[in-house]
């Protein structure tokens, strides 16, 4: 049920920017960021794609991610704080509170 | 018509956390999410022992009663607090550069510790295994309060904060607990 919706405001949702400003089309980019900004920081969309353009530039100059950067120095920690929060999302009672409807049944199982 | 009260509930419930997300919108406004974070789950610990205790008082009509409000409280709180302060979190800590690696390990985390956890919530429930009922509470305000325990020393309070920021007070190994007094100067570059 929750996808339908979802599914129509991504048809009617702008494309990304930075996409577009890889694909090298930058007019379309522009629309794109006047539509996704706020009507008071809309005064120069050119301006944002311009700074979109020279980031993409010097991302293509750095050197790619690997993943065993991710347990050097202190992106160790970085990461493991990362795999710390989504692992105790099961950890924190979550798995019982969610079984609501399993204590009402039993519930309704006593008053019967 | 008692299956169709308690799935009528379990509606009620979802409801309620759709509406506490929401709320939680207007929470991370004026708290960070270190304080959120670890006093959510602290407090969520809190219920689950009581959650625990209501469950070791016998079979009652009250204390069944008791229960199904608990688990609704615990899943309601945990949906205003420690669920979307852990989304930010998450997106927050990693460097950006690595950000899509490090939400991928991650992810991977987060399942290692699912799979089990759904065992043993399964078995800890069935009557035909351990039974435990609501006094699975125990269990689960015990992995909770190691997990509270584990944020409040490990995870910083980077509200406020600029990628640049955070870069940096990760480099200088600032104890998660002093990152809010900790002043980063406009001129400071590492």
């Amino acid at each position: 049920m929750f996808p339908t919706p979802l599914a129509i405001l991504l048809f009617i949702a702008p494309e990304s920017p930075w996409w577009l400003v890889r694909q090298g089309r930058l007019a379309e980019a522009e629309k794109a960021v006047k539509r996704l900004g706020r009507a008071s920081s809309n005064d120069n969309p050119a301006d944002a794609v311009a700074m979109m353009r020279r980031t993409i530039e010097l991302e293509k100059t750095e050197k790619k991610p690997s993943l065993i950067e991710l347990w050097k120095g202190t992106d160790r920690y970085r990461t493991l704080i990362v795999c710390g929060v989504y692992a105790s999302q099961n950890l924190t009672g979550n798995l019982i509170a969610n079984q609501a409807v399993y204590f009402f049944k039993r519930k309704a199982n006593y008053l019967l | 018509m008692a299956d169709n009260t308690a799935f009528a509930l379990g509606l009620i419930t979802s409801a309620l956390q759709w509406i506490m997300v929401m709320l939680s919108w207007v929470l991370t406004t004026y708290l960070g999410r270190r304080t959120i974070y670890v006093y959510g789950q602290l407090i969520n610990c809190g219920f689950l022992v009581v959650l625990g205790i209501a469950a070791s008082c016998g079979a009652s009509k009250a204390a069944s009663n008791a229960q199904a409000s608990l688990g609704l409280i615990v899943s309601v709180l945990f949906c205003l607090g420690p669920a979307p302060a852990s989304w930010v979190i998450i997106g927050e800590t990693s460097s950006v550069r690595l950000r899509p690696l490090t939400t991928g390990i991650g992810r991977g985390a987060y399942y290692i510790v699912n799979i089990p956890c759904i065992f043993l919530a399964s078995y800890m429930l069935n009557t035909d295994k351990w039974d435990l009922g609501g006094k699975s509470g125990y269990v689960w305000a015990g992995t909770a309060f190691i997990c509270t325990a584990m944020s409040y020393i490990w995870i910083p309070e980077m509200k406020h904060r600029s990628f640049r920021e955070i870069d940096i007070l990760f480099q200088r190994r600032v104890p998660a607990r002093k990152w809010k007094q900790t002043v980063v100067d406009i001129n400071d570059d590492e």
